[in-house]
């Protein structure tokens, strides 16, 4: 058995296939094609093809307002009503419609997981970490309470979040414990897409190394494949192994993450990593380990 | 006398940091805690910390460390459960007493999120007027009879000051702004009156790579143009710390950790803490 296989034998340990709803197999996880979003006559997304794989890491990189957070959007079918949307996403094999949320339902919190930027806004506030977590579990599958219990108190132990605060409230949790549980969250129901929306920016440098690191652990040992959103090109060089540069809301280069942030050749591109490069902390990390 | 506890830190460090201009700010003995009898959560445990002038100060440390709680103390804008803050001398003794009057009139103060300090039905423009209005009328000096063109010249100064094109920005509301054009703004409001002293919280953290260089050089632009003033930045983003600060004082857990010169402190950390803090920025 391969390292995919075991980890798709664990992930169907997870959630059995008695009460998996069927989707469609495919080696590809997301296919966008030709994706143009307009809101109030602005174009906020411009032709935009993208393919994730099974097992790939794949980093969306831009600047504020370059249309990183309407793609999310676009894919999750999250956008406003007034947004006029061309083109194609197909996920997990089903084929969407714009409109249709039904179908973007079906799949938000199943077959992809989202991780937000701010845990704190993210998490209902009247929801125990137990009653978030289990939330998808309640939404998608038909689990009896001491069930699904039992998954989420394993998945707690998995991010690193003790059992004593699973009757906790949101505003209990320190802001790195409150991003444990929105990655719990999102990889309760093993998700074969989690899509993460710059999850480390309001934490500190110590915490945003750990749920980096958690993430990267959690989606590789699931076999699951990640979008990651970030402007934090340290982040992005550790949780990713391919990136997008989106401007303007076209992506206007892909490659391998180390080779692009080396060698980047769009002039977009130059600016983000020069300017990246510009407040990098400069000291060998290799004398600073306790 | 008693020793302060930075005094302490800093001997460890060497005495880099011991020398430099006159204290302006110096707080003493700080504690602080939050929450209810049955939850009680200390945020500061018998902290000193002073900030000299011309000198610019990084505060770091990891959420929840401390970091804005002693600098909103030092600055007036909460109180002390314990100790005292003592600014050019003055005891800070209450929001109504002469020596807080001379501190506000004297700092200017930028906040993490400039779209909610920032009011949004306010032109950039009519926000950097106003502290000048509130300072002059509490200082008690008045602009002279051409006020309205002295208050557009210093506003038109501050803009240029923070790299924005005052003809462009001075008209310009929050909503059409980026966020790196609009903690510029919050920048230039709180330059505008020339303080002596000034409290950058955060200052990059609600923006862009692309956006913090340009608050960065904003930054260093008025440290060069104004190198008496002082200034103290919070930040966990060590990069910007690195290029900015002269001095670095580490809070951890509601203590000051270590302190020393920015160069020395990042090269040869003392403490496990701070060694972690920098191994996390450094990769």
């Amino acid at each position: 058995m391969n390292r995919t296989d075991m980890a798709q034998d664990a992930m169907t340990q997870d959630v059995d296939a008695a009460t998996r709803p069927q989707l469609a197999t495919s080696g590809e996880i997301l296919h966008v094609r030709d994706l143009s979003v307009q809101i109030a006559d602005k174009t906020v997304l411009n032709d935009v093809t993208l393919d994730i794989g099974a097992n790939e890491r794949v980093g969306l990189i831009g600047a504020s307002g370059s249309g990183k957070s309407m793609l999310v959007k676009a894919i999750t079918g999250l956008l406003p009503r007034a947004a006029r949307v061309d083109g194609d996403i197909t996920m997990g094999g089903t084929q969407l419609q714009a409109g249709d949320d039904a179908a973007f339902a079906a799949l938000r919190g199943r077959y992809v997981g989202l991780v937000f930027q701010n845990p704190g806004a993210a998490l209902n506030p009247v929801l125990s970490v137990e009653q978030q977590v289990g939330l998808p579990l309640r939404l998608h599958y038909d689990l009896d309470a001491g069930e699904r219990r039992d998954r989420v108190m394993t998945m707690l132990e998995r991010v690193g979040l003790p059992a004593s605060l699973a009757g906790s409230y949101p505003h209990e949790l320190s802001g790195g414990q409150q991003q444990r549980a929105g990655i719990a969250t999102a990889l309760i129901t093993s998700p074969r897409l989690i899509i993460a929306d710059e999850p480390t920016t309001a934490l500190d440098a110590i915490v945003q190394r750990s749920i980096i690191d958690l993430l990267v652990s959690l989606v590789e040992s699931a076999g699951a494949s990640m979008l990651f959103i970030t402007h934090d090109f340290a982040v992005l060089s550790r949780a990713t192994t391919r990136c997008m540069v989106i401007d303007r809301g076209r992506i206007i280069e892909t490659g391998d993450t180390t080779a692009l942030l080396r060698d980047p050749r769009e002039p977009q591109t130059r600016s983000l990593v020069n300017a990246a490069k510009t407040l990098t902390l400069n000291v060998n990390p290799e004398h600073h380990h306790a | 006398m008693r020793e302060t506890n930075e005094q302490t830190a800093t001997r460890k460090r060497g005495p880099a940091e011991a020398s430099g201009g006159t204290v302006l700010l110096a707080a003493r003995g700080i504690c602080k805690s939050f929450g209810t009898r049955a939850h009680r959560v200390q945020a500061l445990r018998d902290v000193d910390m002073d900030v000299r002038e011309g000198e610019c100060v990084a505060v770091i440390g990891g959420s929840g460390s401390g970091k804005t709680t002693l600098t909103r103390i030092m600055f007036g804008l909460d109180t002390a459960d314990a100790g005292t803050v003592r600014y050019r001398g003055g005891l800070l003794a209450g929001p109504r007493s002469a020596v807080m009057r001379q501190l506000r009139l004297e700092s200017g103060i930028v906040f993490q999120n400039p779209f909610t300090s920032l009011d949004p039905r306010w032109s950039a423009g009519r926000s950097i007027a106003e502290g000048l209005v509130v300072h002059a009328a509490r200082s008690g000096r008045r602009h002279s009879a051409g006020g309205g063109e002295a208050i557009d010249a210093a506003v038109r100064g501050a803009l240029a000051m923070v790299g924005l094109d005052p003809d462009e920005f001075i008209g310009r509301y929050p909503v059409d702004m980026s966020g790196g054009q609009a903690q510029r703004v919050a920048i230039a409001r709180a330059m505008v009156a020339q303080p002596r002293i000034m409290l950058a919280d955060e200052p990059m953290s609600a923006v862009d790579v692309s956006g913090r260089v340009q608050i960065l050089d904003a930054l260093t632009e008025i440290r060069r143009r104004q190198p008496h003033m002082a200034m103290v930045i919070v930040s966990h983003d060590l990069g910007v710390v690195q290029q900015l600060a002269d001095r670095i004082v580490v809070l951890h857990d509601g203590r000051i950790e270590e302190t020393g010169a920015t160069g020395d402190l990042l090269a040869n950390p003392q403490s496990a803490y701070t060694k972690q803090l920098i191994a996390a920025a450094a990769w």
